[in-house]
C-alpha cells in the first residue's frame, strides 16, 4: 500500500495517542521520525507543580517543535493545553531586552520615565540604594521577593546573597502565597516537609478525594491520570469538595458544595464518624501518633490595630498541647452529621458517603488539595485535619493511601521549600531560629560564625553586631508583612524576581501600590515581560527565562528534574542566576558587614560579596570547557558558566547538597548533579542512586532503617519527629475574617482557569490562549444574577471595602457558584482582582486567604 | 498544515454522543474509542484553526478532560505552497 506523507503523519499521530491511552488500533505501523536536523532534548514544563517533562526540538537556535515526553513517568507523553503552547511563552512580542530605569534629566528619578540603561549602570544604582537602606534601617531595610519558579540554583544563590551577604532574613518566595500552609502542617504533623506519597498513588488508589482543588483545570495531566483510573478500575470513586461547581464535578461520584470555611467542620465530622464507628486503626494510632490540640481564636493575620486582631485571645499562637485520645474524641464529638450538615449546607447523605470511604479500613483513599486549603486563614489547621483522618485510619505512606498537597508552581517544592527561600528557613528544613542550624550553614558557606541573622538577632544569647550600629532585633518578615513594611517606610529596597507580586498580592489599593510608589522606596523587578509589577517598579531587569538557561525544578511528588539551556535569550536579557551573582560583585563586605565580623576572617577584607559567596573555592571548583555535552553527543550553551568561567549550576547544586548529606536533618538527600541530566527526574530521598516513592515506611524508604535499625518491613516510622510519632492535632471550626453582611452580601472567591497560568504574564502572550480566555469574568449563580436584575454578559462592578473592579457576568460558564458566592480568576492584568481582596493571612503560616472576603455586585 | 492527536475523556455512557459530535466537526475524526477514552485525530490547514478546535472540544458538555499527544505542523508559506501529496 502506498502511503502519502500526510497519511503517514496521521498514522503516527494515532499510534502515539492509542498507545498512551492503552487502546489498540488495527494496522498501525510504528514509524520513527527521520533525521531532520532537529536537536531533541528534555525540559521540565514552566507552568504548574505537576512537573511534566516536555521534549523540545531546536533547529537554528530556535524552538521549532515540542511534545509531551513519552519516557516521562509523570505525564507519559501527555500534554495539557498550556503545555501544548508552552514554547510560545518565550516569543511574546514585548520581551524585555534591556534594563530600564526611571529617569529625569539623565538621572534616576522615582517620578521619571523608563529609559534604557546598561547593566553596569543598573547594578551601580542598585548597590548604592541597597547598601544605604541596609545601613540606615537594619536587616529589614531591604528585601527580596523570589519565586517557586526560580530554578533550584537561583533560589540557593538568592538565599546566599540575602541571608549571608546582606545579613538579612528579608527573603521570601511568592510560594508564601501558595504553599506556606502546607509546609506549616507538614512541620507540625511530621517534623519534615513534603508528602509521604507520590503520583503512583493515582493508579494504586481506589477513592480519590479533592478538597479545594480544581484539578481538572489546574493540574490537567494529574486529572487525566485519575480520570483514567476512575474509568478503568472497577469500583473506583471520585469525591469532590468545592465552594462552586467546577469541571471536576463532571466525573464526581460525590460532588459536594459546602459553604466557605466549613471544610474545617467537615473534616472534623469525618474524624468523629470514624471514631464513632470504631474502625480507626488502634494499633497504628498507639504506635505512631500523639494526640494534641492547637490554641484557638488566633486572629486573621491582619495589622495589629484591626479590631479583629485586638479581639483575638491567642493571636498567632500555635504551640501544641498534648491531650489523650479520649479528649480528642470528645473534641470532635460535637461535629455530628446533623450539626455539620446545617453549618456547611451539605446534605447528610453526601457527608456520610464521603466519610464511609475514609472509615472503611479496606478502602484505599488518596486526598488531594491545593489553594482551597492553603489560601485559608486556618490553612495549617485544615491541612492538619485531613492528616488526622488519614492517621486515625493508618492510611498513609503506602500505595493508594495518600494525603497529598499539590503545588501550583513548578518548583514551589524544589526551590522555595527545599532550598528554604523563606524568611525563617535555610536549606533542607533548617531554620534561622536555631543557632546550631545557622552555625552549620556558616560552616558550609565558609563564613564567620554569626554572619546569618538569627530570628531573634542573638547568637549564643548575645546580640549579633550589625552594620547599622543598632541591635538587629527580630529579623523575620513574611511576604504580606513586607508590603506593609514598604508602606510604613520600614523597608526601602525591594527586589522582586521571577514573579508578579504587584498583581498577586492582596489589597493592592491599601498596601501594595502605596508601598511600591512611596517616594523613598526603590523597587527592582526582574522579568521577561513588562508585567504590572515591572510597570510599578523603578528599575526593570530583563530576564532570560526557562529554556534560555540551564535549570532544575522540584515538583509536588519530590521529583527533581534538570534541563539544559536550549536557546539563547533575546538581546541583553540575563537569567536570574546571572543577575544575582553579577550584582554581588557590586557590593563589598565592608558595605554590609560590621568590623567585628570581618575581624573573624581577615582574609575577606576588601572582598566583594561575589568573592565570598560564589568564588569561595567550592562553588567555582567545577570546570567548564565552553560547551555542555549530552550522552548522545549534542552540544548546548551555558551562558552563566561561560560568563563566570566555571560550571556555575553544578557548583551551586553540589554545595547545596552538602546540607542534605552532612546537615543535622536527614531525609532530604539528593543524587549528584550529573545523575539528574540523565534521569527523567528522581524523587528524594535518593539513597545509593535509588529514589523513594513512599516515605516513612521500612521497605519503601531507606531512611527508616538508618534511624531505626530494627524496623521490620512495612513498619512506619515518622523520623521527622524525634520519637518517630506524628501529631494528630485537634482544631475546631472558626468563622472567616470577613463573612458577607447586609451591605456586602456575597462571598468573593478568586482563583484560576485552565487557559492561564497564575497572573497570565506568560499565557496571555500566547495568542491562542489569550483568544480562548481574553478577560476575567465573574462567575455567578443564576438566582443571584436574577435578584440583581443581571443576565449573562451584563457589565457589573464588583465592590469590596477596599476597591472595585468592572467586568462582565458569566452565569453559564464552566464554573457554577453556589448561591451567595461569586468567583473571579485573577490572571487579567486589565482587571486587578487584588484591588478587592483582604490582606488576611493564616496567622500560623502567614499565607494569604484569597478565597474568602465579602463583596457586592452591581450593574455598571 | 497541522495534524494533531488527542485523547478525549468522557463518562462511558456519554461517549457515543460525544464521539458523534466530534466526528461531525471539520477536520476531526475519532480513530478509536473504548471505555470513555477517545483517540481523536485532527487535520486542519493552520495551527490557529487547530487551537480553536481543541478549545472547542474541551468545552463540549460531558468532556472530562483533553490531553495532547502528538502534533506535526508546518507554517504556511503563501507564495510557494508546498504540495502536500508528496
Amino acid at each position: 500500500m502506498k502511503m502519502n506523507r500526510r497519511d503517514f503523519i496521521k498514522t503516527q499521530a494515532v499510534a502515539a495517542a492509542a498507545a498512551t491511552a492503552g487502546i489498540s488500533v488495527p494496522a498501525v505501523s510504528s514509524a520513527q521520525a527521520g533525521d531532520d536536523g532537529i536537536r531533541w532534548d528534555k525540559t521540565a514544563c514552566r507552568f504548574c507543580g505537576t512537573g511534566c517533562s516536555v521534549l523540545l526540538g531546536v533547529k537554528d537556535g530556535r524552538v521549532v517543535a515540542s511534545q509531551g515526553d513519552p519516557d516521562a513517568p509523570v505525564n507519559k507523553g501527555l500534554n495539557c493545553i498550556k503545555g501544548y503552547f508552552l514554547t510560545k511563552i518565550m516569543y511574546g512580542a514585548d520581551r524585555l531586552t534591556k534594563p530600564l530605569m526611571r529617569k529625569k534629566n539623565g538621572k534616576f528619578a522615582k517620578d521619571g520615565q523608563f529609559e534604557e540603561v546598561s547593566w553596569d549602570e543598573a547594578f551601580k544604582l542598585m548597590a548604592e540604594k541597597f547598601v544605604a537602606a541596609r545601613k540606615a534601617k537594619g536587616p529589614k531595610g531591604i528585601g527580596m521577593f523570589g519565586s517557586g519558579q526560580w530554578t533550584i540554583w537561583e533560589g540557593y544563590a538568592g538565599q546566599k546573597l540575602i541571608k549571608a551577604g546582606f545579613r538579612s532574613n528579608s527573603l521570601e518566595p511568592n510560594a508564601r502565597h501558595c504553599m506556606a500552609s502546607a509546609v506549616g502542617a507538614f512541620m507540625r504533623g511530621f517534623g519534615i516537609d513534603e508528602p509521604a506519597g507520590c503520583y503512583d498513588d493515582m493508579e494504586a488508589g481506589e477513592t480519590f478525594v479533592l478538597w479545594g482543588s480544581n484539578m481538572a483545570e489546574m493540574h490537567p495531566i494529574l486529572w487525566s491520570r485519575i480520570t483514567n483510573t476512575r474509568l478503568t478500575k472497577p469500583g473506583a470513586q471520585i469525591h469532590v469538595l468545592a465552594t462552586f461547581r467546577n469541571r471536576c464535578f463532571e466525573l464526581a461520584d460525590n460532588g459536594i458544595i459546602f459553604k466557605p470555611q466549613t471544610d474545617l467542620a467537615i473534616a472534623n465530622f469525618i474524624a468523629n464518624y470514624i471514631i464513632e464507628k470504631g474502625t480507626y486503626n488502634k494499633e497504628f494510632v498507639e504506635k505512631h501518633c500523639h494526640f494534641t490540640k492547637t490554641p484557638t481564636d488566633i486572629g486573621y493575620g491582619l495589622r495589629a490595630n484591626d479590631p479583629r486582631e485586638k479581639k483575638a485571645k491567642n493571636r498567632a499562637k500555635g504551640k501544641l498541647t498534648k491531650i489523650s485520645f479520649e479528649e480528642y474524641a470528645k473534641s470532635v464529638s460535637k461535629y455530628t452529621a446533623d450539626y455539620v450538615s446545617e453549618l456547611s449546607g451539605v446534605p447528610k447523605e453526601q457527608l456520610i458517603k464521603l466519610a464511609e470511604q475514609y472509615a472503611d479500613p479496606k478502602r484505599k483513599v488518596a486526598s488531594y488539595w491545593t489553594m482551597g486549603f492553603n489560601q485559608h486563614t486556618r490553612g495549617v489547621w485544615v491541612n492538619g485535619l485531613v492528616y488526622n483522618i488519614h492517621l486515625l485510619m493508618g492510611k498513609i505512606s503506602e500505595p493508594g493511601n495518600s494525603p497529598f498537597s499539590l503545588t501550583g508552581q513548578p518548583s514551589a517544592c524544589g526551590t522555595a521549600r527545599e532550598v528554604g527561600t523563606f524568611t525563617h528557613r535555610l536549606p533542607a528544613d533548617l531554620v534561622v531560629k536555631k543557632d546550631a542550624h545557622c552555625k552549620f550553614a556558616e560552616k558550609i558557606w565558609k563564613l564567620p560564625a554569626g554572619t546569618i541573622p538569627r530570628a531573634n538577632g542573638k547568637m549564643d544569647g548575645k546580640p549579633q553586631p550589625d552594620i547599622s550600629g543598632k541591635p538587629m532585633g527580630k529579623t523575620l518578615i513574611h511576604a504580606v508583612a513586607m508590603h506593609r513594611a514598604l508602606h510604613d517606610g520600614v523597608m526601602n529596597c525591594f527586589w522582586v524576581m521571577c514573579n508578579n507580586n504587584l498583581q498577586a498580592a492582596a489589597n493592592f489599593n491599601g498596601e501594595s501600590w502605596p508601598g511600591w510608589r512611596a517616594k523613598d522606596n526603590f523597587i527592582v523587578v526582574s522579568d521577561p515581560y513588562p508585567t504590572v509589577s515591572a510597570m510599578g517598579a523603578d528599575l526593570v531587569l530583563p530576564t532570560a527565562m526557562w529554556a534560555e538557561k540551564e535549570g532544575a525544578y522540584g515538583n509536588s511528588e519530590r521529583r527533581t528534574q534538570f534541563w539544559r539551556q536550549q536557546v539563547k535569550a533575546p538581546g541583553e536579557a540575563r537569567s536570574d542566576l546571572w543577575q544575582i551573582m553579577e550584582f554581588s560583585k557590586y557590593v563589598k563586605v565592608e558595605d554590609v558587614w560590621p568590623a567585628e565580623l570581618i575581624a573573624q576572617k581577615p582574609e575577606y577584607k576588601g572582598k566583594t560579596l561575589y568573592d565570598v559567596l560564589f568564588a569561595n573555592g567550592f562553588v567555582n571548583k567545577f570546570p567548564f570547557d565552553g560547551k555542555i555535552k549530552d550522552e548522545r553527543g549534542n552540544e548546548y550553551d551555558n551562558d552563566e558558566s561561560a560568563h563566570f568561567g566555571y560550571y556555575v549550576q553544578k557548583g551551586l547544586f553540589e554545595e547545596y547538597r552538602r546540607f542534605q548529606w552532612e546537615g543535622p536533618k536527614t531525609g532530604h538527600q539528593q543524587a549528584p548533579f550529573d545523575a539528574y541530566h540523565k534521569a527523567r527526574g528522581l524523587r528524594w530521598p535518593v539513597i545509593d542512586g535509588k529514589e523513594t516513592l513512599w516515605r516513612f515506611r521500612a521497605g519503601y524508604d531507606p531512611i527508616v532503617r538508618q534511624v531505626k535499625k530494627d524496623a521490620k518491613d512495612g513498619e512506619v516510622y515518622f523520623y521527622g519527629k524525634k520519637d518517630g510519632k506524628a501529631n494528630i492535632i485537634f482544631a475546631p471550626y472558626e468563622p472567616a475574617a470577613e463573612p458577607p453582611d447586609d451591605e456586602y452580601d456575597l462571598w468573593l472567591c478568586t482563583g484560576r482557569v485552565l487557559e492561564h497560568w497564575h497572573s497570565g504574564s506568560m499565557t496571555r502572550r500566547v495568542p491562542e490562549l489569550y483568544r480562548a480566555m481574553p478577560d476575567a469574568k465573574v462567575y455567578m449563580n443564576k438566582k443571584d444574577a436574577r435578584k440583581r436584575r443581571l443576565r449573562n454578559g451584563s457589565k457589573v462592578k464588583i465592590i469590596t471595602r477596599r476597591g472595585e473592579v468592572v467586568t462582565r457576568v458569566e452565569t453559564r460558564g464552566r464554573n457554577v457558584p453556589q448561591e451567595g458566592l461569586v468567583f473571579i480568576p485573577w490572571f487579567d492584568a486589565g482587571r486587578l482582582v487584588n484591588k478587592l481582596t483582604l490582606d488576611q493571612t493564616d496567622p500560623l503560616s502567614k499565607e494569604t486567604d484569597y478565597k474568602k472576603c465579602a463583596c457586592k455586585v452591581v450593574k455598571a | 498544515m497541522s495534524i494533531c492527536s488527542l485523547i478525549v475523556y468522557s463518562r462511558p455512557e456519554k461517549m457515543e454522543a460525544i464521539s458523534a459530535d466530534i466526528d461531525a466537526r471539520e477536520g476531526c475524526e475519532v480513530a478509536a474509542a473504548e471505555n470513555g477514552k477517545m483517540v481523536v485525530l485532527i487535520d486542519l490547514p493552520s495551527r490557529d484553526r487547530m487551537s480553536q478546535t481543541i478549545m472547542d472540544l474541551n468545552n463540549i458538555p460531558g468532556v472530562i478532560t483533553v490531553s495532547f499527544i502528538y502534533e506535526y505542523f508546518e507554517e504556511e508559506e503563501p507564495k510557494d505552497p508546498v504540495s502536500e501529496e508528496a
